[in-house]
């Protein structure tokens, strides 16, 4: 390239630097746009830490129950309820017994809501509440609660489920009277916590009850050494695990379609951030002020 | 996650004040305020809805007034003393619940923390016979000394603390990396609303 064609490209980088903000934002709205319409056809698949958990619950037998504890509230859905819902397909085909109780205020409700509607091919556990599944929902100081229900959990959670329903009238309360080994083979906590609280709760409050962590994509390195030392039997990272076990499941679902999405938006990023950086080293006069 | 059994009411409210919202990467407006004050009205009302309904009245209601479970006064009373701040010479009493609360806090943290820490520090010490062991070892190392302050940070220290700086900067730039792919996820997931479960795209 000649020094006329050089002068060119610095005039353009010079303008992308000095580009107003509301046509970048612009620019994302159409690649989130066409992401969602046109999700690129990329493979997914399974790394060592999906499939992990994937087989931990593989392993379970007919009638085997699961505790998941829940503590993310609305703000994480799009990235939570599609591992949550995965995670629930696999139980329900399983067969397994299900308990869920919140961390957080929202998640009885959330909970309630991924269930229902992961279920709905599985009229077993959409007719059998209390049979198959139970709600527990949130209790305040959730440290307390889950040292309680070690103990006997269905008075950790003031005997009655989410709803306020008491628990004795449930058949399933009689087979799960502690959060312990004798009652249940595996746990979940699919967390967004405070500084992953959840799973720092339960691994310091449970021992014994093997705990895959669904983790967002941002927490999922932090949790990575408590798999190391064996704290946490496994983990599924963000969207990208969630559309691992849909992919595992044979049932590409809400987390794929995400997780292809993301691919494109990675690229956005990748050439916003060289475009940005050019940009700016182009426009001295911007980097002092 | 997309709602295709919701009410078209709930989807037209919520695609409203997505878009109302979005409408502030523009530049603030009025209608952008208003959905953020209902924002806020609805979480500070549903806060309190929920309170009142799982905290308060199962305890004053069902256990007081129909239970007749009157020890429940003791801890109620004890609690409503961080009030005590509003009357002239209350912030002694205004302090004990919150020290309660403190001390809680603390001695949970002392009881439990360093057994599941300790497994932390303890797993951190690798037998050096691999690359991973060496970095992870190198990258404890590293950052101690950077955050090393009682000695003088010269020779094989600073060595080590530059290490231990750049391998901090790596790692918080990976977690900023997932931080925003995670808020683009999001987006991601707002703009499947917009365009599928509201337009029908």
């Amino acid at each position: 390239m000649g020094s006329r064609g050089w002068a060119r490209a610095a005039a353009v980088l010079r303008a992308f630097g000095r580009l107003d903000r509301r046509l970048v934002y612009l620019a994302a709205l159409l690649c989130a746009s066409a992401a969602v319409l046109w999700p690129p056809p990329l493979p997914v698949r399974p790394r060592p830490d999906t499939l992990a958990a994937y087989r931990l619950a593989q392993a379970l037998r007919p009638g085997n129950a699961v505790f998941i504890w829940i503590d993310y509230g609305f703000g994480a859905q799009e990235e939570l309820d599609p591992m949550l819902r995965a995670v629930l397909l696999q139980l329900m085909r399983r067969d397994a017994v299900i308990c869920i109780a919140s961390r957080s205020i929202e998640g009885g409700q959330i909970a309630e809501t991924v269930m229902r509607r992961a279920a709905a091919g599985h009229p077993a556990y959409l007719e059998g509440y209390g049979v198959r599944w139970i709600d527990l929902g949130y209790r305040p100081a959730p440290d307390v609660a889950l040292r309680a229900a070690t103990v006997n959990l269905p008075a950790a959670y003031n005997g009655v489920d989410q709803a306020g329903l008491p628990l004795a009238r449930f058949p399933l309360t009689a087979r799960l009277r502690a959060l312990t080994p004798e009652f249940f083979r595996l746990a979940y906590v699919f967390d967004l916590g405070d500084g992953y609280a959840a799973m720092m709760t339960y691994v310091s409050q449970v021992t014994g009850l093997p705990m895959i962590v669904g983790a967002i994509s941002m927490e999922a390195p932090v949790i990575q050494p408590f798999v190391a030392t064996g704290q946490i039997a496994a983990t599924i990272p963000g969207i990208r695990g969630a559309a691992e076990y849909e992919t595992l499941l044979g049932a590409p679902g809400p987390a794929t379609a995400l997780d292809r999405g993301s691919a494109l938006v990675a690229v956005f990023i990748l050439l916003l951030l060289a475009l940005g950086n050019a940009g700016a080293a182009a426009n001295p006069e911007r980097q002092e002020g | 996650m997309p709602s295709p059994s919701a009410h078209p009411f709930a989807t037209w409210t919520a695609a409203v004040c997505t878009l109302a919202v979005f409408s502030y990467l523009y530049r603030d407006n009025a209608l952008w305020r208003a959905v953020e004050h209902l924002y806020i009205g609805l979480s500070a009302g549903y806060g309190l809805g929920y309170g009142w309904h799982n905290f308060l009245e199962p305890i004053i209601v069902t256990d007081m007034i129909h239970r007749h479970q009157y020890g429940y006064a003791l801890p109620l009373l004890f609690g409503l003393l961080v009030f005590a701040r509003y009357v002239r010479g209350g912030d002694g009493p205004a302090r004990l619940p919150i020290g309660l609360w403190v001390g809680y806090g603390a001695g949970y943290a002392l009881t439990y923390l360093p057994r599941t820490l300790w497994l932390q520090v303890s797993g951190s010490m690798l037998p050096p016979d691999r690359l991973s062991n060496v970095l992870v070892l190198a990258t404890l190392v590293g950052g101690l000394c950077y955050f090393l302050f009682t000695v003088g940070q010269r020779g094989p220290i600073r060595r080590m603390a530059t290490f231990g700086r750049y391998a901090i900067m790596l790692a918080l730039g990976a977690s900023f990396g997932g931080a925003v792919l995670y808020r683009y996820t999001i987006f991601l997931g707002r703009m499947a609303f917009l365009l599928k479960d509201w337009l029908h795209l």
